[in-house]
């Protein structure tokens, strides 16, 4: 597979990210404040409709083909982990699981998905709430859900944001030890914005950015 | 007194408070044609229709907004028609002109009443809900879970609320006045004011092509104008939880201004047609 994510150096108010990519296979951190991970989520997710037409700085290349940021086309390639945004309130467990197939209208795909999600939701432990509205749920089953829906969509890249952190340790192990096995089965590329490298996820990263919030961006370092 | 120069600083504190209310007016006004537009975009495009998700919600919004109000518009509409009617009979016996109670009933009924009343009670009943529930969900981010997984904002959560006002506020105006005239005149005709056939042939006598077109613009404009300034509002909510209750204040008061606004201009530009 050719997938890999891309973008150019991109102004985040005062902060600099330099331009990089994320390939196939391969986990990248990238170490900034939080109001930075979320404008970078943001440019990444919910571009402005002018800005899709020609602004846009992030870009998927998968199999020859360039999706850019903010398109549907894009977020359906890339499956996302945000910490305590795995969930809408108003949907069951199940309907959450099935949003991104039951919008997207692709029969194929969603009876597939329709297939799995039982097995998906065992393996994860939540096959016995399905059916149950949403609501206010813990850290832990926002990020298992997320998880849960990446391994249904079967991603290019996944991006995640802190999706480790506020957990009790328990919950913890049994999260990363999910995360570890979802991650290896569909062999996707990872980036993991973050405040802190100590962020919990004890995955082996190819490279960790590191943005510094003076005006400056700088340090890249190879290995976790 | 005060001199020139104090007077010269209050006029440039008074401009300025008048050029900042203008602007933010001007921005206000373009933030709510944008999202109307894009809203309008996305649910015109029709591509909502093949989308089990977006079907999903649309159908529950119609039986929030449409379906549970309806014994509520038909319990108004019994009061309302009955005292409107007796009134109008009694009225037209008074005077001795009979043919005006058709006249009357669709002038007052059908034309002003029934569309208003109606919009009044979809926002309060539904208004606030649609603010609370949008600007929770922004609270929460779900705004960016949903953006995160290609769904647009606009065709998931905005165009089937917009629909569901539309469309139930059209519906529910016709049920209000059919039901007003209906069980109006037949309560009026129980104490022997009228005779029920009578009435009814007043009241078709009295109505015209023109005034069913105007029920129908109202009925579908109205509860329309509320539900995009309710949307607005839930969207302007942000990430501050005690936001929530003062947008859905102002949501609920603006479109009621908004609406009774509208009623002004449009009976302005009848009686000038």
């Amino acid at each position: 597979m050719s997938d890999a994510l891309h973008w150019s150096d991109l102004h985040l108010g005062q902060t600099m990210v330099p331009a990089a990519s994320v390939s196939h296979g391969e986990f990248v951190r990238l170490v900034m404040n939080y109001t930075c991970q979320y404008s970078f989520m943001q440019h990444m997710f919910c571009l402005k409709e002018d800005d899709r037409e020609n602004g846009w700085k992030m870009w998927l290349e998968s199999n020859s083909n360039t999706y850019p940021s903010g398109t549907p086309e894009f977020s359906t390639r890339i499956g996302s982990m945000i910490r305590q945004r795995g969930l809408i309130a108003n949907l069951t467990l199940r309907e959450n699981l099935l949003l991104p197939f039951l919008y997207h209208g692709n029969q194929q795909r969603l009876q597939l998905a329709s297939d799995e999600i039982v097995e998906v939701a065992r393996r994860f432990g939540i096959d016995s709430s399905l059916d149950e509205k949403a609501g206010e749920r813990s850290t832990y089953t926002h990020a298992l859900m997320s998880l849960a829906r990446c391994v249904l969509v079967k991603p290019a890249i996944i991006v995640a944001q802190e999706v480790h952190i506020g957990m009790p340790p328990e919950q913890l192990d049994r999260f990363r030890a999910h995360s570890m096995q979802a991650l290896e089965q569909l062999g996707a590329g990872l980036l993991y914005l973050t405040e802190s490298v100590d962020e919990g996820s004890g995955l082996d990263y190819a490279r960790t950015l590191t943005i510094v919030t003076d005006h400056q961006s700088l340090g890249s370092a190879e290995g976790g | 007194m005060s001199n020139p120069g104090q007077l010269l600083q209050q006029m440039n504190q008074r401009a300025d408070t008048l050029g900042a209310s203008v602007i933010h007016m001007f921005y206000e006004s373009r933030r709510a044609y944008r999202l109307t537009a894009s809203i309008l975009s996305a649910g015109l495009r029709l591509q909502w229709i093949t989308r089990p998700a977006v079907t999903n919600v649309v159908f529950r919004q119609i039986y929030f907004t449409g379906v549970q109000s309806m014994l509520w518009i038909v319990l108004v509409a019994f009061g309302i028609g009955a005292l409107s009617v007796y009134n109008i009979v009694d009225f037209a016996k008074s005077i001795q002109d009979m043919s005006l109670i058709g006249q009357l009933i669709s002038d007052l009924l059908v034309k002003e009443v029934a569309p208003l009343v109606v919009t009044i009670l979809l926002l309060s009943r539904s208004g606030v809900a649609v603010v609370t529930e949008l600007g929770t969900m922004h609270v929460r981010g779900e705004d960016l879970t949903l953006s995160s997984m290609g769904i647009s904002k606009e065709e998931y959560l905005l165009w089937p609320r917009l629909l569901a006002f539309t469309l139930c506020g059209l519906i529910l105006t016709f049920t209000f006045v059919f039901v007003s005239i209906w069980l109006g005149g037949l309560i009026v005709s129980m104490s022997y004011e009228i005779n029920f056939i009578d009435f009814l042939i007043e009241v078709r006598r009295g109505t015209s092509m023109e005034e069913i077109m105007i029920l129908l613009g109202k009925g579908t404009l109205y509860p329309m104008l509320s539900a995009v300034m309710l949307l607005n509002m839930g969207c302007k909510v942000g990430r501050e939880p005690n936001m929530i209750p003062v947008y859905a204040t102002q949501g609920v008061l603006g479109s009621l201004m908004l609406v009774i606004m509208s009623d002004a201009v449009i009976a302005l530009v009848l009686n000038l047609i």
